[in-house]
């Protein structure tokens, strides 16, 4: 998130997708790569990730907070 | 446990050691260095426990050690020994559950039932986990000790991913407590190695993340970073986590994993920077609030 802020949403996004097969089942990483999605307006996938996110979350508040996300997509 | 080689009876003589401290401090007073004499008293009791309830020859090798009690202690008779401890409790032959359970319990300073209630399992389940534990490192004969340079840092990328893994099970709020006992491991670490940039790098981590934590929820919702009452903050302890990165950033020579994914989360609290330094590929650019 701190490249995403420092150099825009595609050089974060580059990072966070390097990473994806090493933490694919960390929920952060999903959430992260949905933020900068939804940042560039790749709605589909930002979606698609926050689902992704939502199944692997472990805290309600965390889950409300993604359906709020998803909701606010569509 | 470096001297008795048996997690579980060095820790029934500690508890003997302190029982037997509590009748006799009170009645003839406290004595020049406790901590030694708590030592030697447990050395001495883990003896008696051997004694009597093994036979003699097979355990003659620890007879051969030290039988009285000293008037006089002195603190450098007994070595700091938690390092040793925490990488015989995170060693790789150990269930990472177990690995979790056992670190807090022996370094953490929770008791069976409060590690059973962070991880939201039985008072039960949580001390037979122990118990095999405890067990798997006497049968399998782990060694209590630092290991040697060449397994070293792995062996440290272990420890330190068994103490965020502890961070992280109380960063989302459900045991807050546990955010905290793996801060306190995290600062005996950096006391331990003081000059190793990972375990500062993820001491720091753990201090940026955590001085947020109040402004992390409002009304029981969660709040993003930018949304955050950065009044909220804990200054004192963003203080800390920066003091930690920059002790850690000279001895970084290439910026390693908990190092990179730090001073990316240094809050933005003075005009900032961009964060330099060579990035490591595996550093962890993870979505928090």
């Amino acid at each position: 998130m701190a490249i995403a802020e420092a150099e825009g949403p595609r050089a974060g996004l580059a990072v966070v997708e390097g990473l994806e097969p090493e933490l694919d089942s960390y929920h952060y990483l999903h959430a992260t790569r949905a933020e900068l999605l939804r940042r560039l307006r790749r709605i589909d996938d930002a979606r698609a990730a926050y689902e992704r996110a939502l199944a692997l979350a472990r805290s309600e508040r965390e889950r409300r907070f993604l359906l709020g996300r998803l909701a606010e997509l569509s | 446990m470096g001297f008795l080689g048996d997690f579980e009876l060095a820790e029934e003589a500690a508890q003997d050691a302190f029982a037997i401290a509590a009748e006799r401090w009170a009645r003839a007073g406290m004595p020049a260095n406790q901590r030694a004499w708590l030592v030697a008293t447990a050395r001495n009791r883990a003896i008696d426990r051997i004694r009597r309830e093994r036979t003699l020859t097979a355990k003659y090798k620890l007879l051969e050690a030290p039988k009285a009690v000293h008037d006089e202690f002195h603190d450098a008779d007994f070595r700091d020994e938690r390092l040793e401890l925490i990488f015989t409790c995170c060693h790789p032959a150990l269930a990472t559950d177990a690995q979790v359970a056992l670190t807090l319990r022996a370094l953490g300073g929770m008791n069976t039932d409060e590690i059973a209630r962070a991880f939201l399992v039985p008072e039960k389940t949580m001390a037979q986990r122990l118990v095999r534990a405890k067990r798997k490192i006497k049968d399998a004969g782990i060694p209590f000790r630092i290991p040697p340079a060449h397994l070293l840092p792995d062996r440290l990328v272990a420890v330190l991913a068994i103490v965020y893994l502890i961070f992280n099970e109380g960063y989302d709020g459900r045991s807050p407590l546990l955010a905290s006992e793996a801060i306190r491991v995290g600062v005996a670490l950096a006391e331990l190695m003081p000059d190793e940039p990972e375990v500062l790098g993820l001491l720091a981590l753990m201090l940026l993340h955590d001085a947020r934590r109040e402004a992390r929820v409002h009304d029981g919702e969660l709040v993003l970073l930018a949304d955050q009452d950065r009044s909220l903050w804990d200054r004192s302890q963003i203080a800390a986590g920066r003091a930690a990165l920059a002790r850690g950033m000279p001895c970084a020579a290439l910026g390693g994993r908990a190092h990179t994914s730090c001073r990316q989360r240094s809050p933005p609290c003075t005009p900032r920077s961009r964060p330099t330094g060579r990035r490591s590929r595996r550093s962890t650019a993870i979505c928090r609030v």
